[in-house]
């Protein structure tokens, strides 16, 4: 049974059997076992100290009352015996004595019930008084069985207190001109004393009683009256407890349970301050975390060999999430595109910013040629969104693969250090170029210059954020310095790039002395192996993805201006293309298939070839459909621009143009059917089949017109193999 | 308007159920068939799948065939795709998966297999 002890003090009036006692439970969960309620504790208390009180005084009261009367009693004996002397000393010399004596005494124990004996003997022994008639004449030898009683009365001679079982007596003698003429007793029962005892206590357990029952009462509504502000309390802290912090408890009364209610209200006020504060906490640790899961999935996370040219780059975090970035990417043309940059300010702010160069870095990086055209269309792109005060210093170079030129242009950012391996040391790179974002009006573009550097074999160039150079040594006063840089790279770049990273961040690491990072600390690393021959030129440099795939034998280009290819394509099926209009349900696709078989220019297309083109249409379309969209109510434009290949076969191309969420099919790789993994896993091959049957598939995501697919068709690089029955 | 996706199940030789596929084969009607599939597995029987209705198969209905296959083989049992429609036919060699797949020409040459 689970029971709070006020909850019991309330529901007095419905007490169960236990209650009685002042037993119960109070209602903690997770404690269990017998609780007393205050009051019954008090009452008890209260009730027990008046009894011990009472008792006490009634056992002492007792005792002075029982020595008081037997005092009083022999006295009282004593002197009756001895008027009974007096008195019958005179009639003891009468012929008839017991004509006197008997009235006498019978009168006496009339007005003295109390008297168990009273008896007058004469010398001879012969009773000559008694109460009783018929006792008369009888011979009674007084005292003769009893035994000495030790009375602290002052006896006079002949006098004495006997005793026996039953009777305490005084004899006393009865004398006339100084002979002893008869002897009277005066005796009484010894329960005499008891009864009258017995009736002091009886009296004094009904005082007894009722202080007791007083005492109850008196302590049960004190303690009632006192401890009724436990109910609000108690109310209160269950609010409270449940989370409503709000609650002020208010109490009656003015004692210590008053402080109390405030000191609680106060408490929960300081509760609700720390509460929110942990909120705020957590929601700024979640805040951070998304920061950092965003700042990681943007770097890249594999090293990047292209012929003999090696890159490589690292990223440490500081406690705090930064704006760090870096990247290197495949560009048209046998290059690849180096960017590193440095977002002011930590945080999600900072890390929200990177994000953007990011995705205008995708969007805009296979349009310029120019790193200086780059940065400077970023700079017009960002600065609108950025906060005053804000700013992204970045170094963005492009490698020529087949030459080993490093064109660069640097808004702000740290100089680049360059390891000639021919002469054993260290160039740095500066340039004028103020940081992105930093002043507005396009006067950041006018301070970018492209510069270019020529590496040779063995050298080794790196790009960092000023988290490496500012590191602070243990003192927390010495920068790590681009000085030392130069000095480890020195000492260090023939080790190649990758090695070269692990070498800066145990460097720093003892330099900081094992000591928390101040700020991130970026590097990038391009190492040239001297044991690999250059890759020659490439003459298709259309787009990276085409250049993966068979060429198709086609004349066939959109017009040239100064758009990007992607939308350049885009334009050019507009004007010429033959479109459907597909809304982004599954169910949709299957207008595709009509939609193929009215083209004129496919009738001469086999059922196979016809087959296979649907469906690789029918899994982009679905593709986007599923994973651009996500929900049936969008649409979304594909066209086909068809034409001869110089051996009049058919070609075409399928320009399809949406814009849903954006995917990366730089992560596609073909399925590997050897593997039983890959063939329980019942989804994930329809981009083998959009692979395998167009000869050329390119997908620019995220441009100013949306995502857009250009899907290059021919059926006579279609390869089928025979199938083998069983 | 796609025809309607329709499974007929028929009794083989004993050791094997046939079923007859007709219809799309897409991420709609993919489930459909590997239920009713499984529950053929449940049962200890082997399986011939008949695709000579298939009048279209995406890329999830390749998933499907692949995994049966897989599903089938790891319990001791085999799936036989018998009749295969053109539409299929032009999948499985463009994807070359006729090496893990277990073809046959007609139900009967299936099920002769089986035996």
């Amino acid at each position: 049974m689970r029971r709070n002890e006020i909850d019991m003090a309330n529901s007095r009036s419905q007490m169960r059997p236990d209650e009685g006692s002042g037993l119960g439970t109070l209602g903690q969960p997770g404690r269990s076992g017998p609780r007393w309620g205050m009051r019954w504790i008090v009452s008890a208390v209260a009730v027990g100290l008046t009894a011990a009180a009472v008792l006490g005084v009634g056992v002492f009261q007792e005792r002075s009352t029982r020595r008081a009367l037997t005092d009083e009693l022999e006295a009282r004996l004593l002197l009756e015996a001895r008027n009974l002397s007096l008195a019958s000393s005179s009639a003891l010399l009468s012929d008839f004595p017991e004509l006197t004596l008997h009235p006498l005494l019978k009168e006496k124990q009339a007005r003295n019930p109390e008297f168990a004996l009273l008896v007058v003997v004469d010398h001879e022994s012969k009773i000559q008084g008694h109460p009783e008639f018929r006792r008369l004449g009888e011979t009674l030898e007084v005292g003769g069985d009893c035994a000495s009683y030790p009375s602290t009365q002052e006896l006079d001679p002949g006098e004495s207190f006997l005793q026996d079982d039953s009777h305490l007596l005084v004899v006393a003698p009865v004398e006339y001109q100084g002979q002893r003429i008869g002897t009277t007793a005066v005796g009484i029962e010894r329960g005499y004393i008891d009864r009258i005892i017995r009736e002091a206590r009886l009296k004094l357990l009904v005082v007894l009683g009722a202080f007791l029952g007083l005492a109850v009462i008196v302590s049960f509504v004190t303690m009632t009256g006192l401890l009724s502000p436990i109910d609000d309390l108690r109310r209160g802290l269950e609010r409270i407890g449940r989370g409503d912090l709000d609650h002020a408890i208010e109490v009656r009364g003015r004692t210590e349970l008053g402080l109390l209610a405030n000191t609680v209200n106060t408490m929960a006020a300081e509760l609700k301050v720390a509460q929110e504060e942990m909120v705020e906490k957590e929601r700024l640790a979640h805040e951070l975390d998304l920061a950092r899961e965003i700042q990681s999935r943007l770097l890249p996370h594999e090293r990047r060999v292209t012929g003999p040219f090696v890159l490589d780059g690292s990223h440490q975090a500081a406690f705090e999430v930064g704006g760090d970035y870096y990247d290197y990417f495949s560009l048209s043309g046998g290059r690849t595109g180096i960017v590193v940059a440095d977002v002011a300010g930590k945080g999600l702010a900072g890390c929200l910013v990177m994000s953007m160069l990011a995705a205008l870095l995708k969007a805009y990086r296979d349009r310029y040629d120019s790193p200086k055209e780059l940065l400077t269309q970023l700079d017009e792109s960002l600065a609108p969104d950025l906060r005053p005060g804000a700013f992204v210093t970045m170094f963005y170079g492009i490698l020529d693969e087949s030459t080993g030129q490093i064109c660069f242009a640097s808004a702000g950012h740290m100089p680049t250090l360059v390891y000639r391996a021919e002469k054993g040391e260290v160039e740095e790179f500066r340039t004028r170029g103020i940081p992105l974002g930093a002043v507005r009006g396009g006067v950041v573009a006018r301070t970018l210059h492209d510069e270019t550097v020529q590496l040779g074999p063995g050298d080794l160039l790196i790009q960092y954020t000023d988290g490496i150079n500012e590191t602070l040594d243990v003192t927390g006063e010495t920068q790590f310095e681009i000085e030392g840089m130069r000095t480890l790279l020195t000492k260090k770049s023939t080790l190649g790039p990758t090695a070269i990273l692990d070498v800066f961040r145990d460097e720093l690491e003892t330099w900081r002395g094992g000591g928390p990072r101040q700020d991130d600390e970026t590097l990038v690393a391009l190492g040239w192996d001297a044991s690999i021959p250059l890759t020659p030129p490439q003459t298709i440099p259309e787009s990276r993805e085409e250049a993966k795939v068979v060429p198709i034998d086609s004349a066939l280009r959109p017009p040239s201006s100064t758009a990007p290819e992607s939308e350049r394509w885009l334009e050019f099926a507009e004007a010429q293309g033959d479109r459907i209009v597909l809304s982004s349900k599954v169910e949709a696709m299957g207008s595709i298939e009509p939609w193929l078989r009215r083209r004129a220019d496919l009738e001469d297309l086999d059922g196979i070839h016809f087959d296979l083109l649907y469906t690789a249409l029918y899994e982009a379309c679905t593709n986007i459909a599923e994973h651009g969209y996500g929900h049936p109510n969008a649409e979304f434009v594909m066209w086909w621009l068809p034409e001869r290949s110089r051996t009049n076969s058919l070609l075409g191309r399928f320009v399809l143009v949406d814009h849903g969420r954006a995917f990366s099919p730089d992560n596609w790789t073909a399925s590997d059917f050897h593997d039983p993994m890959v063939r329980r896993r019942t989804r994930g091959f329809g981009l083998d089949i959009i692979h395998r049957v167009m000869c050329s598939v390119n997908y620019w995501p995220t441009t100013s017109r949306g995502n857009i697919t250009v899907l290059a068709f021919d059926p006579t690089a279609v390869e089928i193999k025979e199938v083998r029955h069983a | 308007m796609p025809e309607s996706f329709q499974i007929d199940e028929q009794v083989g030789d004993g050791t094997r159920t046939i079923l007859r596929v007709r219809g799309h084969l897409n991420a709609a009607t993919t489930g459909q068939l590997l239920n009713h599939a499984r529950s053929i597995r449940t049962r200890g029987q082997g399986l011939v799948l008949n695709l000579s209705q298939v009048s279209f198969i995406a890329s999830s209905g390749v998933g499907a065939l692949l995994a049966l296959g897989e599903e089938y083989r790891e319990v001791g049992l085999e799936v036989c795709y018998a009749e295969l429609s053109s539409v299929v036919d032009s999948v499985i060699k463009l994807l070359n998966l006729d090496s893990f797949l277990t073809i046959a020409a007609t139900e009967e040459e299936a099920l002769r297999r089986a035996a």
